[in-house]
């Protein structure tokens, strides 16, 4: 693993995925998510924490950085899309269907609904990242004396 | 990508993950986050299992994903680790990102809970690893 080209890809995909995920999330549908909460009261904040966002978005950009740079051939934005939005998807069904199994936060529309959103934003990461990954010069690899 | 090795992976990490998820969040802790919890209103009086059941079935098809998909020989070891930082990334951002929208757990929890995942998902992981150890590879063309 080039450390370099994973530390690059989590800051390019985490920004990413903040002004994405800010968009869809904060301004498009934030009705929509209002509109589908489950019966617990008092769960949404006033003011949302970006900072908290953005600290949350990092771990998830270098999940797909690491998938996507973990594959054979040089990175395209096609491939870069699917990888972040399959990423995306898996990781955001898993979370939401567990909190939908232990909490009233959100009905089961939204939680069905929730993790196809993640995954746009999330591809929409990955492709950013492979394309900027694509730029880069992988690390030196040790070759055999010739 | 071998789908035969992926649906077995998938299938005994999902049920160690729930499992193991049974045990740790169900029982061990379960005073720890209700003490924990902002809203009184949030957790369910019952939990219900198949959704959980079916959240774990895809976190360990992409723990699957990620450890087939490496070079090398794959070792328990190997899988753990492997586990508990594919569990400690998906739990660290799915934490943060619901911190900065609900007022549901404390920072304190927030952290925690990233952590009892890699936990979780470092033991799915090391189960996983050991029967795909037994699993032979299809063989390549």
């Amino acid at each position: 693993m080039d450390m370099k080209r994973l530390a690059i890809g989590t800051i390019v995909g985490a920004v990413t995925i903040h002004a994405a995920g800010y968009l869809l999330f904060q301004v498009a549908l934030v009705d929509f998510y209002a509109m589908n909460v489950g019966s617990a009261t008092g769960v949404e904040r006033d003011v949302t924490l970006q900072w908290a966002l953005a600290v949350g978005n990092i771990p998830l950009a270098a999940l797909i950085t690491y998938c996507i740079d973990s594959r054979p051939g040089a990175p395209t934005i096609a491939g870069g899309f699917v990888t972040g939005a399959v990423i995306g998807f898996v990781v955001w069904f898993h979370a939401d269907f567990i909190m939908y199994g232990f909490t009233n936060v959100w009905n089961l529309t939204l939680t069905i609904v929730d993790p196809p959103l993640s995954a746009i934003t999330r591809g929409i990461a990955g492709a950013v990242i492979a394309a900027v990954l694509a730029m880069l010069p992988k690390a030196a690899q040790v070759r055999p004396a010739e | 990508m071998d789908m035969k090795r992926l649906a077995i992976g998938t299938i005994v990490g999902g049920v160690t993950l729930y499992a193991v998820g049974y045990v740790m969040f169900d029982i061990a802790t379960v005073d720890y986050y209700a003490a924990n919890n902002a809203a009184a209103s949030i957790s369910r009086d019952v939990n219900l299992q198949w959704s959980i059941g079916l959240g774990y079935l895809y976190l360990a098809a992409l723990l699957t994903f990620v450890l087939v998909s490496r070079a090398g020989v794959l070792t328990i070891g190997t899988g753990a680790a492997i586990g508990a930082v594919v569990g400690f990334l998906v739990w660290a951002g799915v934490d943060f990102i619901r911190y900065g929208y609900e007022d549901r757990w404390n920072l304190t929890l927030t952290i925690i809970d990233s952590l009892l995942g890699a936990v979780q998902t470092g033991i799915g992981g090391a189960v996983i690893a050991a029967v795909l150890a037994r699993v032979p590879k299809s063989a390549m063309a």
